[in-house]
């Protein structure tokens, strides 16, 4: 059984009202456990939507969100507890710190849970590791952390529930290249460790070539394509008709085909391109060579 | 959503309302706020709901945005209006049970308090709807500019609330996100007795207060970077001038004055 | 010419407790008038201080900065200086003063005391150039933040200055808007003849730059144009910095032998010269 599934999801915003608009429209899907799915779209095709509504934050107009086979709004008492076990991190999560220290900021969630003290301790730590965050700053004021030492906490604040989904909303955005590199390793060791589901929520195409194995690209409410990374990366020239950006590796490969050259398999990132063009350059070295 | 009052929302236009004088529109509505005061009977009344369709027609608004400016207020009017009912006991009585008692006269007090309320409101959002927010407080520093004589600083006054109603959506909008990403973290704000849910909103409103000192800095660097110091020899690019029919409201609006002071006293009072 | 000129830059906070920590050491740069420079950095590079030098926010605490015939620290020409250097900022939502497009782009101008008639024809003329004419009357907070970023643009260029810094403009866009802010920067450039100075972390934004600067601990560490400093593909990794996708390529397989040159920067540049060694292999 899937982990989480959605029957014919449906958000309408302002029904009967002249502003009426249907944000998400009829989505079926399915995540396994372990999965980590790059969701990618344009501002408006409904990401931001589709996620409030796998943690119970938004309420789907039409249509289910089962988890572990469960509708979640079946018992609309339980949804807080649907909440922890499916993680939710914000877009610019660092905005809503506010404790005294990066400790009682992280240990929140869990607080809420009503865990007990001890089980609490040893989540905030566990989940501060995850972000290697030096424990000498679980003390401090998240306010006097630098912009990735922030986020970092924020996002340790969501791991610290330890949710079987975790859900992040752009969590590279506005960090330079060292600060997001950082970020996607700890999501991915995150995944690993806790055999947990993980669907990320990105503008760049490169972040999600570079760590989901599954994408599922939305657009205007509705699923355009969900398959493995590389099914749709190979579909290069759709995900550009939809306006969004590939790789430039892939537009390269496209580039080569076009010419005629007989490119084989995909790349949508660099260490990809180069084993797929290898045999093909080296031919010539060798020939050369003889 | 917060993000959806209209209360101070700007519709842009190019109706008489819209292009009469923020100065003499600012003059007329605040009269006549006043002046909705004024009457104690139905043709005083009268005369001013007259007055403020005048103003709804000049507007060209549709009546649909105007009527959804009252939602905010529609509790308030229905309590005043039940209470009316219920406590003023004159005239014939329409229908009694136990100490309840409607009568004629309660009804009639309901039906005027609530109309003034009614008359109140549309008034001042139709101020709002057809002025924008940067020339509201710019008539506002202008009608204000006598009290620099006693060493009041109208500019940073007008200033202060042009910036205030920039951010007032923004604001809203970012409470919104900043509740939804709480509620992701479990946090509670619906249930527990009054103590837990002020204190349920603590991890609202410190994020937001950061949030807002963040702002107010960054906004502070870009008006210095756009050479803003203070009021002193800056310029306005729209100017204001009286015309020929700004004249005309403002006498319309002394005669409506006079009208209803007259009605109060040559007619009994409708109220009690 | 010259319009903008920092000479031995350097500058650090006062910072009574600690010892003062350098933001800044010694940076030395010109701007020529009509030129778009990229400042490539990571975050804590220097990159945005400097920046910031340029209008005489920050002052330095070494050296000196120049802005045309003006030095930052000469307080009678401090409004001279922000005129001439137009800033716009990271954050579309926090620079906007007021509620209307058309009032908020007239801020700058009425603040210098410019003319009534003439602050609304430079408003017309800022707003047409970045393409918001039509959203003139709408309602600052309601558009996209691209269209945010593009008023702000008109902001600073209703001033009518010379140049251009752009502190992370990008930074909080979606693609989309970034898209559009980086093709009204460009457009400026080239049509208008606007000098930009761009600070950015991506490496995409500082390949359409003249000359690309990259800053790392407060240091101007390489400086070229930007086949110049992309096809360097060590040092960018050096100081944590992406390399254009097709420069990595590259690089890559000329590791492995294959010869290829180490200049390449776009998609069809590398298609070119990966065609040309494919087709003599066969």
């Amino acid at each position: 059984m899937s982990i989480l599934e959605t029957r014919d999801l449906t958000m309408t915003y302002g029904i009967k009202t002249p502003f009426e608009k249907t944000a998400v429209c009829g989505i079926d899907l399915t995540f396994e456990k372990g999965d980590l799915v790059g969701i990618i779209g344009h501002t408006g095709s409904g990401k931001s939507t589709l996620m409030q509504m796998l943690n119970g934050l938004l309420k789907p107009t039409a249509g289910q969100v089962l988890l572990d086979g469960t509708d979640i709004w079946a018992d609309p008492k339980n949804i807080r507890s649907v909440r922890f076990r499916v993680g939710l991190v914000f877009q610019y999560p660092e905005h809503q710190l506010f404790e005294e220290t990066c400790y009682r900021d992280i240990a929140f969630g869990p607080k809420n849970m009503g865990l007990s003290e001890e089980e609490i301790d040893t989540r905030v730590r566990v989940a501060a590791s995850y972000v290697d965050l030096d424990p000498e700053l679980l003390q401090k004021s998240p306010f006097d952390l630098s912009g990735g030492e922030k986020r970092r906490v924020a996002i340790a604040g969501v791991l610290a529930m330890r949710p079987e989904i975790l859900i992040l909303d752009e969590p590279t955005a506005g960090l330079d290249p060292k600060g997001r590199d950082t970020i996607l390793n700890q999501i991915r060791a995150y995944r690993d460790e806790n055999d947990a589901t993980v669907l990320l929520v990105s503008h760049s195409m490169e972040d999600v070539a570079r760590i989901a194995d599954k994408v599922l690209v939305l657009d205007h409410g509705q699923v355009a394509m969900y398959d493995t990374t590389e099914a749709v990366f190979s579909r290069a020239e759709e995900l550009s008709s939809l306006g969004l950006s590939v790789p430039a590796v892939t537009r390269i490969f496209m580039g080569l085909r076009a010419k005629g050259l007989p490119v084989g398999g995909n790349a949508y990132t660099v260490e990809q391109a180069v084993s797929a063009l290898l045999p093909h350059l080296r031919k010539g070295g060798d020939a050369d060579a003889v | 959503m917060l993000s959806e009052l209209t209360i101070g929302q700007f519709f842009p236009g190019r109706s008489p309302l819209h292009r009469m004088d923020p100065r003499v529109k600012l003059v007329v509505i605040f009269t006549y706020i006043v002046l909705i005061f004024v009457p104690q009977n139905w043709l005083g009344l009268g005369l001013g709901l007259a007055f403020l369709l005048t103003g709804v027609l000049l507007s060209q608004l549709p009546v649909r945005l105007i009527l959804r400016s009252l939602r905010p207020i529609l509790f308030i009017v229905l309590i005043t209006s039940v209470l009316n009912i219920l406590y003023i006991d004159s005239g014939t009585v329409l229908l009694q049970w136990g100490w309840l008692k409607i009568t004629t006269g309660g009804i009639s007090n309901a039906v005027f308090i609530a109309l003034r309320i009614v008359a109140l409101i549309v008034g001042s959002s139709l101020l709002t709807y057809t002025t924008s927010p940067t020339t509201l407080t710019d008539a506002m520093e202008r009608l204000m500019s006598p009290l620099r004589v006693i060493r009041i600083n109208v500019h940073e006054i007008a200033m202060m609330m042009t910036i205030a109603l920039r951010f007032i959506p923004t604001l809203m909008e970012e409470t919104d996100k900043i509740m939804s990403a709480q509620k992701a973290r479990g946090a509670d704000l619906e249930s527990g007795n009054l103590l837990q849910r002020v204190r349920a909103l603590v991890p609202i409103l410190i994020p937001l207060l950061v949030s807002s000192f963040r702002r107010a800095a960054d906004l502070a660097t870009a008006m210095e970077c756009r050479c803003y110091h203070g009021g002193d020899g800056r310029t306005r690019m729209k100017q204001l001038h009286v015309r020929r029919s700004d004249v005309c409201y403002l006498l319309a609006t002394a005669a409506l004055l006079a009208a209803m002071i007259l009605c109060n006293l040559l007619l009994p009072s409708a109220l009690i | 010419m010259e319009l903008l000129k920092a000479q031995h830059v350097s500058f650090q906070y006062e910072n009574p407790e600690e010892q003062p920590l350098p933001v800044l050491s010694d940076v030395s740069l010109t701007i020529r008038r009509g030129e778009f420079v990229a400042i490539l950095g990571h975050n804590g590079s220097g990159k945005s201080t400097l920046a910031k030098h340029f209008n005489a926010m920050l002052l330095p605490t070494g050296g000196a900065v120049w802005v045309e015939e003006w030095q930052t620290t000469d307080e009678a020409h401090v409004f001279d200086v922000r005129r001439t250097v137009g800033m716009v900022l990271q954050n579309p939502d926090n620079q906007l003063v007021s509620t209307i497009v058309q009032e908020d782009v007239a801020f700058g101008p009425e603040n210098l005391g410019v003319e009534p008639s003439e602050i609304a024809v430079r408003v017309n003329e800022a707003l047409r150039l970045v393409d918001m004419l039509p959203y003139r009357d709408h309602a600052a907070h309601k558009l996209s933040g691209g269209q945010k970023q593009r008023v702000a643009i008109a902001g600073a260029l209703a001033m009518h200055p010379d140049c251009l810094v752009l502190d992370e403009p990008t930074a909080m866009l979606d693609p989309k808007g970034r898209r559009e802010v980086m093709d009204t920067i460009r457009r400026l450039n080239r049509e208008n003849g606007m000098t930009v100075v761009l600070i950015t972390h991506y490496m995409e934004e500082a390949a359409l730059a003249d000359r690309v600067v990259v800053m790392e601990e407060g240091r101007i560490v390489q400086e070229g144009t930007p086949r110049e400093v992309f096809s360097q593909v060590e040092p960018l990794r050096a100081v944590q910095l992406d390399v254009p996708q097709p420069t990595e390529l590259c690089y890559e397989l000329r590791r492995q032998g294959v010869s290829l040159p180490a200049d390449v920067l776009t998609v069809e540049e590398a298609v070119e010269a990966l065609a040309a060694v494919w087709e003599g292999a066969v």
